[in-house]
């Protein structure tokens, strides 16, 4: 039987035909980017001691004639386990047992025996953290060349058997990658944190202040014999509490295990917003050449937004649609507007003007509201008049008893003397809000 | 919030990472190591994206490559799974789970590289110039890798009886 070169391609089109991307493929990617980044950078600007500082750091050995293969000495596989059943033989062996099983399903290649770095007793039952030496160390990430030098995770009591949880990869350039943390529990209440030597702060809510800024109240995290137990409100939808290293920020945030069947629970994409950008009359005069690209800039790296960001917070993508409209102010400076909103709370519309040239700062921010005919409505200081949205609809003003003005489509902004306001959405009458 | 890599990054990762997984799924043989794999690569995208905004899949396509190989020369000193733990994923025809099976243990025993190099021509359909680029290697070896692992993949389907040629050449199954 003489078998084509389309059958071949049809062959292994089919055989992946059932592949569908892991959900949240893109946060998860992002999340891992940046912590690489982040170490990355620690890396290029103090060597790598900054790594070695934590209690994981190590030192590595290239035995002869085995390129693959390093000896890769660290206090995490060699020091004695901590925490308050350290010394319970029975706990120990039943979370060896449980690793063991678990590995052999997964079927990593590991050498030694694993080593318990930590045992101890919860609100959620007994828990430990393992790890073990992979078989091999193969350069796992390019170009920084950092090695894979073994396996990890958190054990915790189910019922009355012990699960291991996720098994993550560790590297020769320490653990900031890897999970410090592991939320755990019957009702996602108890947050179990490792201590690798650096202090570390723990917000239990997010909350939100009457101008839609972030409010979090943090407080040191203190650590027992290795680790610490934090006791949170039950995670049922979204993820409230805040773990990070100092100074609290995106790129401090530590990783928990535990957290991703609430984010995706039963392990499903959720539908990602749709990123909607307008442009104003004018903008291009104080955009420059490329306004996209410097808009982008304001709204990636928002400094001036940073207290509307839950920094060290855990989220997922919201599915409500994201706007970005910017344009030109009546004086003269670039306006941006920006919503910002978190899973299960009110999104926000955050309003920023600045000269050409200098950093934007936030001027007005009001709660988005999606069932209104203008869900934003954003009064601007200094008679700036008010900028409004609506997806698909068409705006008009009038100032006073004048005649109507046209004032373009999804996005305006209606001077400070217009009194009314004329909305005609896409599918429906034209109907007329009082500004004043 | 979005990031410095933008929407741009976003796209290419959602528009393109279904294709990666494809690949990173026949290099390995294994779903989950395939998505680990990919989330590894695409985060390396991430972090150099500036520097490879241009060409970001060629990029990845080469990492994962690389990445794949390593896992594989680990994975090659020890004994292989049953070819039923190979991927317990969603239910599925039998006729499927077995070609799949049929499919993964033959690239399987192919050498590393003649295996990439099958995987990016018949899958991703790349020219021999792309796969050697991918590869590293002259458009001679490409050609030479490509038809030595198509020859024992050909043996391996044909001998199965799942695969039946069609007349023309867009490929087919009965």
């Amino acid at each position: 039987m003489t078998i084509s070169d389309g059958d071949v391609r049809g062959v292994l089109q089919r055989a992946t035909d059932h592949l569908t991307d892991p959900p949240g493929l893109l946060d998860g990617v992002r999340q891992g980017g940046r912590r690489r980044v982040v170490r990355r950078r620690s890396v290029l600007a103090a060597g790598l001691a900054v790594a070695a500082a934590a209690s994981v750091g190590g030192v590595l050995r290239y035995p002869g004639g085995r390129a693959n293969r390093v000896e890769f000495a660290s206090p995490l596989f060699d020091q004695p386990t901590r925490g308050d059943l350290a010394g319970d033989e029975l706990h120990r062996g039943r979370v060896l047992e449980a690793w063991r099983q678990r590995l052999a399903r997964i079927d990593l290649g590991v050498r030694g025996e694993p080593h318990v770095v930590w045992a101890g007793a919860t609100p959620a039952g007994a828990a430990a953290y393992v790890i073990q030496r992979s078989a091999e160390n193969p350069v796992v990430t390019e170009p920084d060349g950092d090695r894979l030098v073994g396996f990890a995770a958190f054990v915790t009591s189910l019922e009355d058997r012990l699960k291991v949880m996720t098994v993550e990869r560790v590297t020769d350039a320490g653990m900031d990658g890897n999970s410090q943390a592991a939320l755990i529990g019957d009702g996602n209440d108890v947050l179990l944190v490792l201590d690798d030597g650096r202090p570390v702060v723990f917000s239990p809510e997010l909350r939100f202040a009457a101008d839609g800024k972030v409010r979090r109240t943090f407080r040191p995290v203190v650590f027992q014999n290795g680790a610490a137990v934090l006791e949170v409100p039950p995670q049922r939808t979204t993820i409230t509490f805040a773990l990070s290293r100092t100074p609290v920020g995106a790129r401090n945030s530590l990783r928990v295990d535990g957290t991703r069947k609430i984010l995706f629970p039963e392990g499903q994409n959720l539908p990602e917003p749709t990123w909607l950008t307008h442009t104003l009359p004018g903008a291009n005069a104080v955009w420059g050449d490329d306004p996209e690209a410097e808009v982008r800039r304001y709204v990636d790296e928002p400094d001036a937004l940073a207290g509307y960001n839950d920094e060290g917070g855990t989220h997922r993508v919201d599915s409500r649609p994201v706007l970005t409209v910017y344009g030109v102010s009546a004086d003269g400076r670039r306006l941006l507007v920006q919503t910002i909103q978190y899973v299960g709370h009110p999104a926000w519309a955050v309003a920023l003007l600045g000269p050409v040239g200098s950093p934007l700062r936030v001027v007005a921010s009001r709660v988005v509201d999606p069932d209104a005919a203008v869900p934003v409505r954003l009064p601007l200081p200094d008679g700036l008049g008010t900028l409004v949205a609506a997806e698909g609809a068409a705006f008009g003003f009038r100032l006073r008893s004048g005649p109507w003005q046209d004032a373009g489509r999804d996005a305006a902004l209606v001077p400070a003397g217009a009194v009314e306001l004329r909305v005609t959405p896409p599918n429906g009458p034209a109907s007329t809000v009082p500004l004043r | 919030m979005r990031d410095s890599r933008g929407a741009e990054f976003d796209d290419f990762v959602r528009t393109r990472s279904a294709t990666l997984l494809r690949v990173a799924y026949l290099l390995t043989g294994d779903r989950h190591e395939a998505e680990d794999l990919l989330q590894e690569v695409l985060e390396q995208v991430y972090v150099h994206w500036r520097r490879v905004r241009t060409v970001p899949e060629a990029y990845a396509r080469r990492a994962l490559i690389n990445r794949a190989a390593s896992r594989w020369r680990r994975r090659s000193r020890r004994p292989e799974r049953a070819l039923g733990d190979l991927d317990p994923s969603a239910p599925d025809g039998t006729e499927n789970v077995l070609l799949r099976e049929l499919v993964i243990a033959a690239l399987r025993a192919l050498p590393h590289r003649q295996r990439a190099a099958v995987v990016l021509r018949f899958l991703e359909d790349l020219s021999v110039a792309d796969v050697a680029a991918a590869l590293d290697c002259s458009e001679g070896a490409v050609k030479s890798h490509t038809a030595r692992g198509l020859a024992r993949l050909r043996a391996a389907l044909a001998g199965s009886g799942l695969v039946l040629p069609v007349s023309n050449d867009s490929g087919g199954f009965r």
